[in-house]
């Protein structure tokens, strides 16, 4: 394996004094797309979460390593200065601020340097166009009034933009038409091509989105704990005979 | 001098907690006339009635620009404003009073009285920037009525160190009447800012929505009452308010104190309000794009003025706000 | 049922009130003269035979009540006259018992109707019984007892060993000058309860005192002080009605209730007072470090009612919640709601009220939340509802918050409507009548409060909405 950018050891997690991550193990390298699948309630948005630094949820016990340092007790605005990422399965609509501005203030706080406004414009327009966002959207209050859709590839906006290092995306495929997975996905290899040595975390219940992705490891969460770990095959087989398999 | 009491609670509670009127004490004995400036379009007539100025929009003239008053705050003064909106009228006016903060720190009373008529199916937009440093005291009451099919709708910002205290009562008194109030404060340094609306429904299917945001720092004091009185007879009346205030140091006093008083059956009533810090949620979000926390406070405290800002109806004033702010 | 009947107005029968309306006549009575005067206050001492410090308190309550202005919000009281109201009635032949074979026959048949000896067997930890101006019945089960527990009326417990205790909790909470009818009760006081509940003492079943007012144009004036220690549990029940006269009679209670550090105390009262009744009662609580207070309260009765428990929340995480309801229907003004007051870091405060309004009925839902600027981290959520059932009737809120502390979370919440007609026709749709459905939806709209009492209480408050609502017990 290439360099470890993310090194999760034995992690207990607790959301309201109830047990949801059992000890969950899980590395993953420099420029790798994995993917943690499960059904529902398995406890993947939780872990997604976490990682991050969801004042929602305690660890209990166990490591989380980025790039090598332990960050449990990170504060959640440094895990994203040193280049995390989480693309939210329910954004905050946010009155008073344009989706524009608040680009401009993440991409200035996640580089420490002033950004330029009209190759920011440039940039931002770019991505939006990739991802079939209408122009005028810009300039509207972040996330607030915006469909699912729309939500979803305001997300995948910001990870094009910020180019973390470290991009965790949960369930960004959810609630979406077809036509708007589609454009995720293309959005996702957008980020792949832009930054080669980015690494993924894609947590999802269905398979559609991975269909045109490149995937390296696949992990299956079941109650709280990582059943089987293997690679992209494994997807097929979850898509042909569901979960059955691992609920034993 | 003298002591004023107003913005009195229409329904009186506990004494002790000081919320029932504003005492203003220190008032002058009397006042000298309040200048201002006027920018009338076409057919607005101005007319003089005892000490009140009156306007008159005639009957479907609907005004295409916004008609403007610059108050002149150069001393301590007092006027007393009415517009009469015809029947089928449309305008918006704009009330300047950005000579409250351009006098240095001067300390002055500044008191407007305006009475508003809106006449069948009139529409009137009212826009109030009000904007004052330590020293300056600012007295506004406005009456409204609403006639059958009327709208009123003010949209008033509120910003600085003054002492601000703002009457506002709107009588629905027509069928399918309404009102609207968009209201966004920030205060600080120990500025003071003392609000009462009251919507009073008389007209059947007459609607009211109330809605603040407000951000307190720095020995802030603010009083908010806001009351939906729904009188007997209203049948079908819809009434809301809302108040969300964002406090960002422990050193402000936040009151809020929204009633409704209900004398009919056949009504909803609404009232909400959320006080304090921002939510986990939405932290959590801002803070996961790289923002120290401090740093997400001062930009929802920006984008709660920017938003109402935004909602502005008039390009003028809101460019002199941005140039502003 | 045919079509008509759907769009018909309700036609509610006003409440057949008879399990409370039987009244014993009371010419056996000892009553003191109608009115309020130095004499007469130092006469009820001398009957009561007070300490000496609780005469001179009586009257100072006394003088603080003559300089004391009525407040200036709330239902009008004008039909109270306290020159006609009699301060102290004490039951013929009165003596302190502790079985019910000893209470006077028609008092002890007063208590069997409204079913008291029947839920103390079945159901209670301890019963106190006050018919008008004294307890005629104290008793506390024997296991009870023994874990270190009393339960007595509070004159008893005034000459006995709790004497220093009382002493300094007595109207500590609510002083004599914190309103009028606060100082008026500090003067002529009678009867009440003293429960103290010692440290980690968790008593498993409820107390109830029951309080009944039998004399025409008198006062109640009974003294509730309890005193609960570091993480003990009690659950209180309290339950008050009187038959109705043409005359005004006056409640003016106390409630005092001191909850330790990590203790719990919860307060329950159904409150069934006749239609001639001023209830004016002052209830108050005092939370230590992790407590926690629980206020259920289900107002019924009276006419005029002003009612809002404080809950003083004075310790790190300590905790208070109120949840109520108020029924208001013709001829009654019913002012309640409660007090909130955070005055230490961590500290909750939950509110959940319902009202309903029917006929002429008012009800006004008044509140205070304050957060002191010392209380970091604290929080605060009310939802008050009222329903609206016809258009004479009147519903007001008027709610107030004071926040002086930046680090908190309040949240307020109220919401007034009428019961909608596709409830009533999904219902109807099923095969109730009208008033069956709109009984039910009432029903419902109240399980705030119903969930969180006894069964037996429960029924019974289902049983009061019901009767409002169809004029019988189905």
């Amino acid at each position: 394996m290439s360099e470890k950018i993310i090194e999760i050891e034995n992690l207990y997690v607790d959301v309201e004094e109830k047990n949801i991550l059992q000890g969950v193990n899980l590395v993953a390298g420099k420029g790798e797309t994995h993917v943690l699948m499960g059904p529902n309630g398995a406890g993947k948005s939780t872990l997604g979460n976490v990682l991050m630094g969801s004042p929602f949820y305690t660890v209990t016990s166990g490591k989380i390593l980025y790039k090598g340092e332990d960050i449990v007790e990170s504060p959640v605005h440094e895990r994203a200065q040193k280049g995390m990422f989480l693309s939210f399965q329910n954004p905050v609509e946010v009155g008073g601020i344009s989706l524009s501005n608040f680009i401009r203030s993440a991409v200035a706080a996640r580089t420490g340097e002033r950004v330029r406004l009209w190759d920011f414009k440039k940039q931002l327009a770019a991505a939006m166009e990739l991802l079939s966002m209408d122009p005028t959207y810009a300039d509207r209050d972040l996330n607030v009034g915006f469909s699912g859709g729309e939500k979803k590839k305001a997300e995948i906006l910001q990870l094009l933009m910020l180019k973390p290092d470290f991009a965790i995306l949960d369930e960004p495929d959810s609630g979406l038409d077809v036509d708007a997975v589609r454009t995720v996905s293309k959005g996702i290899r957008e980020y792949q091509n832009l930054h080669k040595e980015g690494t993924m975390l894609i947590i999802t219940h269905s398979t559609k989105i991975l269909e045109a992705l490149h995937v390296d490891r696949v992990h299956v969460l079941v109650d709280g704990r990582i059943r089987e770990s293997g690679d992209a095959s494994l997807i097929e087989e979850i898509n042909q005979n569901g979960y059955e398999r691992f609920l034993k | 001098m003298s002591n004023l009491v107003m913005n009195q609670l229409p329904g009186r509670t506990f004494e002790w907690l000081g919320v029932n009127e504003a005492v203003l004490s220190g008032m002058e004995e009397s006042y000298e006339a309040l200048h201002y400036k006027t920018e009338l379009t076409g057919k607005i007539d101005c007319a003089q009635n005892g000490g009140t100025d009156i306007y008159q929009i005639p009957g479907n003239y609907k005004a295409e620009q916004p008609v403007y008053f610059w108050l002149a705050y150069d001393r301590s003064a007092r006027n007393q404003i009415e517009i009469r909106a015809g029947k089928g009228s449309e305008a918006t006016i704009v009330m300047d009073h950005s000579a409250l903060h351009q006098h240095g720190e001067k300390e002055l009373q500044g008191l407007l009285s305006t009475k508003i008529v809106a006449e069948d199916h009139a529409k009137v937009k009212l826009i109030e920037i009000q904007k004052a440093h330590a020293g300056v005291r600012f007295v506004n009451e406005l009456h409204v009525e609403c006639m059958e099919g009327a709208e009123f709708e003010i949209t008033q910002l509120f910003l600085g160190e003054g002492a601000f205290y703002q009457d506002l009562h709107c009588d629905l008194k027509g069928y399918g009447s309404g009102f609207q109030a968009d209201t966004a404060y920030l205060i600080g340094k120990q500025g003071k800012l003392d609000i009462n609306y009251v919507a009073t429904h008389y007209g059947k299917k007459s609607s009211s929505d109330m809605k603040l945001n407000g951000v307190l720092r720095e020995q802030a004091d603010k009083i908010f009452r806001g009351t939906i009185d729904f009188k007997h007879g209203c049948v079908g009346a819809v009434g809301t308010e809302k108040e969300d205030v964002l406090l960002m140091d422990p050193t402000v006093d936040n009151k809020t104190v929204p009633l409704i008083l209900c004398q009919e059956e056949n009504v909803s009533g609404t009232h909400g309000a959320t006080i304090g810090r921002l939510g986990k949620e939405l932290l959590f979000y801002l803070e996961s794009r790289g923002m120290t926390k401090t740093e997400v406070y001062e930009m929802m405290a920006r984008a709660r003025i920017d938003a109402l800002v935004k909602r502005i109806a008039d390009e003028r004033t809101r460019s002199a706000i941005w140039a502003e702010i | 049922m045919n079509a008509e009947n759907v769009t018909e107005k309700t036609i509610v029968s006003d409440i057949n009130r008879s399990v409370y309306d039987v009244r014993n006549e009371d010419k056996d009575a000892y009553r003191f003269a109608a009115g309020l005067t130095e004499e007469i206050v130092l006469q009820l001492s001398k009957e009561k035979n007070d300490p000496e410090w609780m005469r001179d308190f009586r009257l100072k309550s006394l003088e603080i009540y003559n300089k004391t202005d009525m407040v200036e919000w709330g239902p009008p009281i004008d039909g109270l006259d306290m020159e006609h109201i009699v301060t102290y009635v004490r039951p013929k032949d009165n003596k302190m018992s502790a079985t019910w074979d000893e209470v006077p026959a028609e008092i002890k048949n007063t208590f069997d109707r409204l079913g008291i000896p029947q839920a103390e067997r079945e159901s209670l930890a301890g019963v106190g019984a006050q018919y008008d101006s004294e307890l005629v019945y104290h008793n506390v089960k024997k296991e009870v007892a023994e874990q270190g527990v009393v339960y007595s009326d509070l004159e008893s417990a005034l000459h006995g060993p709790y004497e220093e205790m009382i002493r300094q909790h007595f109207m500590k909470l609510v002083p004599p000058t914190d309103h009028k009818f606060a100082a008026l009760h500090g003067a002529v006081w009678s009867g009440g309860s003293f429960v103290y509940v010692p440290a980690g003492v968790s008593v498993e079943i409820p107390l109830q005192s029951y309080f009944r007012l039998n004399a025409p144009g008198a006062g109640q004036f009974e003294h509730t002080l309890i005193i609960v220690e570091e993480g003990a549990y009690l659950h209180f029940i309290e339950g008050c009605s009187a038959p109705k006269y043409n005359v005004a009679n006056l409640h003016a209670g106390c409630v005092e209730l001191f909850v330790g550090k990590n203790a719990v105390m919860r307060y329950s009262t159904i409150e069934n007072w006749s239609k001639n009744m001023y209830n004016l009662n002052t209830k108050r609580a005092i939370v230590a470090e992790g407590g926690k207070v629980e206020w259920i309260s289900g107002s019924f009765g009276s006419h005029v009612s002003y009612l809002y428990p404080m809950s003083i929340l004075n310790g790190r995480g300590a905790k208070a919640e109120f949840t109520g309801v108020t029924f208001a229907s013709e001829g009654q003004d019913l002012d309640t709601g409660c007090k909130m007051v955070h005055n230490a870091p961590d500290t909750s405060s939950y509110i959940n009220t319902r009202s309903i309004s029917k006929a002429d009925g008012i009800n006004t839902f008044r509140s205070s939340v304050v957060i002191s600027r010392n209380a970091a981290g604290s929080k605060s959520s009310a939802s008050c509802e009222s329903l609206i059932l016809d258009d004479e009737a009147r519903s007001d809120t008027i709610p107030a918050m004071d926040i002086k502390c930046d680090e908190v979370d309040v949240g307020h919440e109220a919401k007034i409507g009428r019961i909608s007609d596709e409830a009533i026709f999904y219902l109807m749709s099923r095969g109730l009548s009208e008033q069956e459905a709109r009984a039910l939806i009432v029903s419902g709209f109240a399980d705030n409060v119903s969930k969180e009492l006894p069964l037996e209480y429960a029924v019974e408050m289902n049983n009061l909405i019901r009767l409002e609502m169809v004029g019988s017990i189905g």
